[in-house]
């Protein structure tokens, strides 16, 4: 989802990350939303002139925009949902403590499986080479143990972004 | 052991590398306004400079610095940050889909951060064995993590103080990462470089 945040609450009382999306498709009761393409320091005053504004822009294989094309996610708007139509912006929001737990799972458990694999192929004496054989290891058995708690998470919906709002129109794409 | 502590140290306090190299001052400046946006792509910034810095130890030592391509080092390192993200970005995307979605944004800004190159330049002047390149990038890694925390939180609260107008915003932030900057500055010295 988009990172611009601000400060949600939830009607739960969790303090949420919010970000704007826009619908892309409606199938049923579910809803296809595409985060809006925008650097995290896209309101920068030297937006213009920046390096990732200008990934945030530009369109073709391999750029920003593609990679928010691939990351279409689904929303349940509920049999009584909120009459969302192909086009509207839309706010929607993830918890901040599920933001990080995915982020301790996803980054932090494989980083620390492989530095630890890494230490213990190093302090018992071995090469370069074997250290790397050691990390690689440890990487992949990481990764293998973050799919395992991960899919438990998913189970829980906690990490699953929430429809929120309809939001107003995105003047800051109008630059005339 | 000893040698190993110290250099974590070293590279996340003393030679810090958004405080004290000022390197990152964007992401840093940017993603800080809650700590938890904050931890999300500190850590991501984790994953991917530890992975780069044991890469370009490998592309260094095995390729660049055998057949004396040195030259080629700013490309080739470019070239191996944008892989160890894309490597990040579909390693995430398999094995945790339902996480890809609330993390994956923070993977395209890692790419144009300066600090995973400044730390991949640097550590190859460092001299390092693969171990401790490793180490090295993992600690910067730490340091920047740990700046945009402690930025995100000073920023949290700053944001229900009472500021002057005319500071109110990117000024109030400038004078505080200043100030933490100094404060950092001040353990220059604790560990040798």
């Amino acid at each position: 989802m988009n990172a611009r945040e601000h400060d949600g609450i939830a009607r739960s009382g969790a303090p949420l990350l919010e970000g704007t999306a826009r619908v892309v498709g409606i199938t049923g009761a579910v809803a296809w939303l595409e985060p809006e393409p925008s650097s995290g320091c896209g309101s920068c005053a030297a937006a213009r002139s920046c390096g990732s504004a200008t990934f945030a822009l530009a369109s073709g294989a391999g750029t920003f925009s593609r990679r928010m094309a691939a990351r279409r996610f689904p929303v349940d708007t509920g049999a009584d949902g909120p009459g969302l139509e192909v086009g509207d912006r839309v706010v929607v929001g993830v918890g901040e403590d599920a933001l990080a737990t995915a982020a301790l799972t996803a980054y932090a458990l494989p980083l620390a499986i492989m530095l630890g694999a890494g230490a213990t192929a190093e302090f018992a004496g071995g090469s370069d080479v074997l250290t790397f054989g050691a990390m690689a290891s440890g990487l992949l058995l990481g990764l293998a143990i973050a799919r395992r708690l991960a899919s438990r998470l998913a189970t829980s919906g906690s990490t699953v972004p929430r429809f929120l709002r309809h939001a107003g129109p995105d003047f800051s794409r109008n630059p005339a | 052991m000893h040698e190993y502590a110290l250099l974590l140290l070293s590279t996340a306090l003393v030679n810090n590398v958004v405080l004290v190299k000022f390197l990152g001052l964007c992401p840093a400046m940017g993603v800080s306004k809650s700590m938890d946006a904050a931890l999300g792509m500190g850590l991501a910034t984790t994953f991917v400079i530890t992975l780069a810095a044991a890469a370009s130890w490998m592309l260094e030592h095995w390729l660049l610095a055998p057949f004396d391509l040195g030259f080629l080092r700013i490309l080739s390192f470019i070239l191996v940050i944008a892989a160890a993200v894309q490597f990040t970005e579909m390693a995430i995307r398999k094995t945790s889909p339902a996480l890809y979605q609330s993390l994956g944004i923070y993977l395209p800004l890692i790419t144009t951060n300066c600090a995973v190159l400044g730390v991949a330049l640097l550590n190859v002047q460092q001299g390092y064995g693969f171990f401790k390149s490793v180490l090295f990038g993992f600690g910067s890694a730490l340091g920047f993590t740990l700046v945009l925390l402690i930025f995100a939180g000073l920023r949290e609260r700053l944001a229900l103080a009472s500021v002057p107008a005319a500071f109110a915003g990117a000024p109030a932030a400038f004078i505080t990462i200043s100030l933490l900057s100094l404060a950092f500055m001040g353990l220059s010295g604790l560990v040798a470089a």
